[in-house]
């Protein structure tokens, strides 16, 4: 039960206390991306999820050999960096002989496991020496965080694409990056600081 | 392209409105602090208003002083903050409100979000241990800025809840609070003032009363809730006084009357004001129990600014038909 | 394929100015909002970005151009790994305190989505001189946004200015945070756009720098200029 309580309590975490994508700025870019693509947001979210929670039990698994937990930072990020790339080659490779997608839905895999967010959640994990159940949430956070960020950068757009008051030198990217400044400002309000500080 | 009205419609004159508003709150600030609130009010507005001319200067627009948006965020902001602070801190929150939060969005009208709460939030990230120091209550002296010799901090209601003192707050020292002769936020402790603009609002902007209204209301009934867990009886004396100290402390009367009722950001219907002062009022009491800081009213200020256009989009109006294609056109 | 010259004035100044990847295209932000805080920080991730940019923007346009897509993009990585590491490595062994600063930000450098976007979109169906000279253009245009952004965290933030004390500056540790840069960068997105349609105002019309959020149309929906379009029609403008 306590273990529940304890991935629980680091999803929460992920999602409002420190959320991922505006406390910590990780995978800002494709955050912003999904907003113009509401219809895909449930996919790439679920991608994120698998790789980062795969990637993150790997390598807390990992972690329990003494070998591995003595290496240094440098040592420990190369071995995040292969383990994920063998998660997506396999996941690719089942799903390529499985289920014989189309390009769109290949893409989708590069996009959703190759970026920042999902890197960011094995490293922090290492860095805040969470726990097997935390690391779990933490992935399940990614997901949801990264749902919940599209969301809200996409609903802003809709409202701000309809003022016609916004200066000439403001419209389009320049008051998207004020929009995600301010977003980003608001989910301060309980931690006041970055990501795991 | 014709430059687009600064105000929407005729009836879109809030802050124009709401300035009047902020006379009382100010002459409480000018009574328990003297020139020193009226020190800090001057930068404040002359910050904001000095950067309302650059920054229209700069993007070549005309100049929009008289929509008072401007004056507004330098009245309220300085109102918001104690006394003693020091003048660059007013003037660096009026800033970023105008030139980050009101003219990259084209004007106070078009704002999504907050100007004051978005100025107040910012300074709380950068100087929150200034921004919650309130000086001791002299009347008959000058208050010395923090930081100086002279300077004593004073212990205003929510940091004795914090520091779990509530048992020393005296009935007088309750009376006191409610009249504002406490250490708190210059123009913001005085909850008599604070209720009685409520009937202002109620005349003036009878659709910006429901947002306070449905703010307060959960509030209150938030603090009860509260009260009612830890005394079990809300009718006995210790507990009423609790109820008292909780709702009265912070900035729950300011948010309701100031930050929640702004028509820019506030939704057309009735219900949806409803709603919208009510989860307000509940990220407002889980900022309180979980934020860092004493007050983190203008997040969730900031917040439900930022969460309603997502529940406009996908809850309460998702079949909406917008135009074809939503475009922000480089002309 | 163009078959027409292409010069690296004309890249830089396109890719690099015109449609910095940072100001116009939105991409590769985590670095340069959470992560540009000082100048050493700055210079340290421009280095990296650059070699790495080069290395995988040539090797697509070499040899990858037969491979399937997914295996592209994780080679991509490894290359951008195999520049991370050592640097990461270095700073780490020599106790740097922009190592101590940078934090996870370094090794997820290895992650920038710019150089994947960028090697598919323009590299694969390029030369290898056009996928060169793209690669500098872009590297100096992301560079001198993160130096850009860098110096002005580090002198509000901090009040410094490579390690050095700027008297009289009281730092402000809201500049140090995500949110603080993408304010930054925002105002320096409105001043560079600002700038386009002023000095550029043909090119401006041009660039269909629009923003849609049209769901029917959603293979398009798109923050980002459509880069398949980027030299095709609009070299002779230029």
């Amino acid at each position: 039960m306590s273990s529940f309580f304890d991935m629980m309590s680091a999803a929460l975490y992920a999602i409002v206390v420190q959320n991922l994508i505006f406390s910590g700025g990780y995978g800002i870019s494709e955050a912003v991306r999904m907003a113009a693509k509401p219809r895909r947001l449930a996919s790439a979210a679920g991608m994120i999820v698998w790789f980062s929670t795969i990637t993150s039990v790997i390598c807390r698994l990992l972690d329990f050999n003494e070998k591995v937990a003595s290496q240094n930072s440098s040592i420990h990020f190369l071995i995040f960096v292969g383990v994920l790339i063998f998660v997506y080659l396999i996941t690719c490779i089942f799903t390529v002989i499985l289920l014989r997608p189309n390009k769109k839905l290949m893409s989708n895999f590069g996009i959703a496991a190759l970026n920042t967010l999902v890197l960011a959640i094995p490293l922090i994990n290492y860095r805040s020496a969470m726990t097997l159940w935390e690391s779990i949430g933490t992935g399940f956070g990614s997901g949801i965080a990264f749902v919940l960020a599209s969301l809200l950068i996409g609903a802003g757009f809709t409202k701000l694409s309809k003022e016609k008051r916004i200066p000439k030198a403001f419209r389009g990217a320049p008051v998207m990056f004020i929009y995600v400044a301010m977003l980003s400002l608001t989910f301060m309000g309980i931690s006041g600081s970055g990501v795991f500080a | 392209m014709p430059e687009a009205s600064p105000i929407k419609n005729k009836k879109d004159t809030f802050y124009k409105d709401m300035l009047p508003a902020l006379i009382l709150p100010l002459i409480m600030a000018l009574h328990f602090y003297g020139k020193r609130a009226a020190l800090v009010c001057l930068v404040s507005v002359s910050a904001a208003v000095i950067s309302e001319i650059i920054g229209s200067k700069l993007i070549n627009q005309k100049l929009r002083l008289y929509d008072c948006g401007s004056i507004y965020i330098g009245v309220l902001l300085a109102l918001m903050l104690p006394a003693s602070v020091r003048l660059w801190i007013p003037a660096l929150g009026s800033v970023f409100a105008v030139m980050l939060v009101k003219i990259p969005f084209g004007g106070i009208y078009s704002s999504p979000f907050s100007c004051t709460a978005a100025a107040f939030s910012f300074l709380c990230i950068c100087k929150s241990n200034e921004l919650f120091a309130y000086p001791v209550l002299k009347i008959d002296s000058a208050v010395d800025a923090f930081g100086s010799e002279n300077f004593v901090a004073g212990t205003s209601l929510a940091q004795s809840l914090l520091q779990n003192k509530t048992h020393g707050v005296t009935a007088v020292e309750l009376i006191n609070g409610f009249i504002g002769s406490v250490a708190g936020p210059m123009g913001m402790t005085s909850a008599v003032v604070l209720l009685g603009l409520l009937f202002y609002i109620l005349i003036r902007r009878p659709k910006s009363f429901v947002n306070a209204i449905s703010f307060i209301a959960t509030c209150f009934i938030g603090c009860v809730i509260t009260v009612a867990v830890d005394y079990g009886n809300i009718f006995e004396l210790n507990a009423l006084r609790m109820i008292c100290i909780r709702f009265f402390s912070g900035f729950t009367l300011c948010i309701g009357v100031f930050l929640i009722t702004e028509e820019p950001q506030s939704p057309e219907k009735i219900i949806h004001r409803i709603i919208y002062g009510c989860l307000g009022a509940v990220g407002y009491l889980l900022l309180r129990h979980f934020s860092i800081f004493e007050d983190a009213g203008a997040f969730a200020v900031l917040g439900i600014n930022a969460l309603w256009p997502l529940l406009e989009k996908y809850i309460f109006s998702p079949h909406k038909k917008e135009n074809d294609s939503e475009v922000i056109p480089l002309e | 394929m163009s078959d027409k010259k292409v010069s690296l004035k004309k890249m830089i100044r396109v890719g690099g100015y015109l449609r910095n990847p940072v100001l116009v295209h939105v991409i590769g932000i985590c670095p340069v909002a959470a992560a540009a805080t000082s100048l050493f920080n700055s210079l340290v991730l421009a280095g990296v970005f650059t070699v790495s940019l080069i290395i995988c923007e040539v090797l697509a346009s070499l040899i990858m151009k037969k491979m399937p897509r997914w295996l592209r993009v994780s080679i991509y990585v490894i290359i951008n790994t195999g520049i991370v590491f050592p640097v990461m490595y270095y700073l780490e062994k020599n106790q740097s305190p922009v190592f101590a600063s940078l934090g996870i930000y370094l090794p997820l450098m290895a992650m920038n989505s710019f150089t994947c976007i960028h090697s598919e979109k323009y590299a694969v169906k390029h030369s290898v001189k056009e996928s060169f000279f793209d690669a500098i253009a872009s590297s100096i245009g992301y560079s001198a946004v993160l130096l850009l952004v860098g110096i002005i965290r580090e002198i509000v933030g901090s009040g410094k200015i490579a390690g050095f004390d700027i008297p009289f500056i009281s730092g402000l540790n809201g500049a140090l945070m995500p949110f603080g840069g993408l304010f930054i960068i925002g105002i320096l997105a409105a001043l560079h756009k600002a700038r386009v349609i002023k000095n550029y105002p043909k090119q401006a019309r041009t660039i269909e720098k629009k923003f849609t959020l049209d769901e029917s149309r959603e293979e398009e929906g798109t923050f980002t200029y459509n880069l398949k379009n980027r030299f095709k029609k609009n070299e002779e403008n230029f």
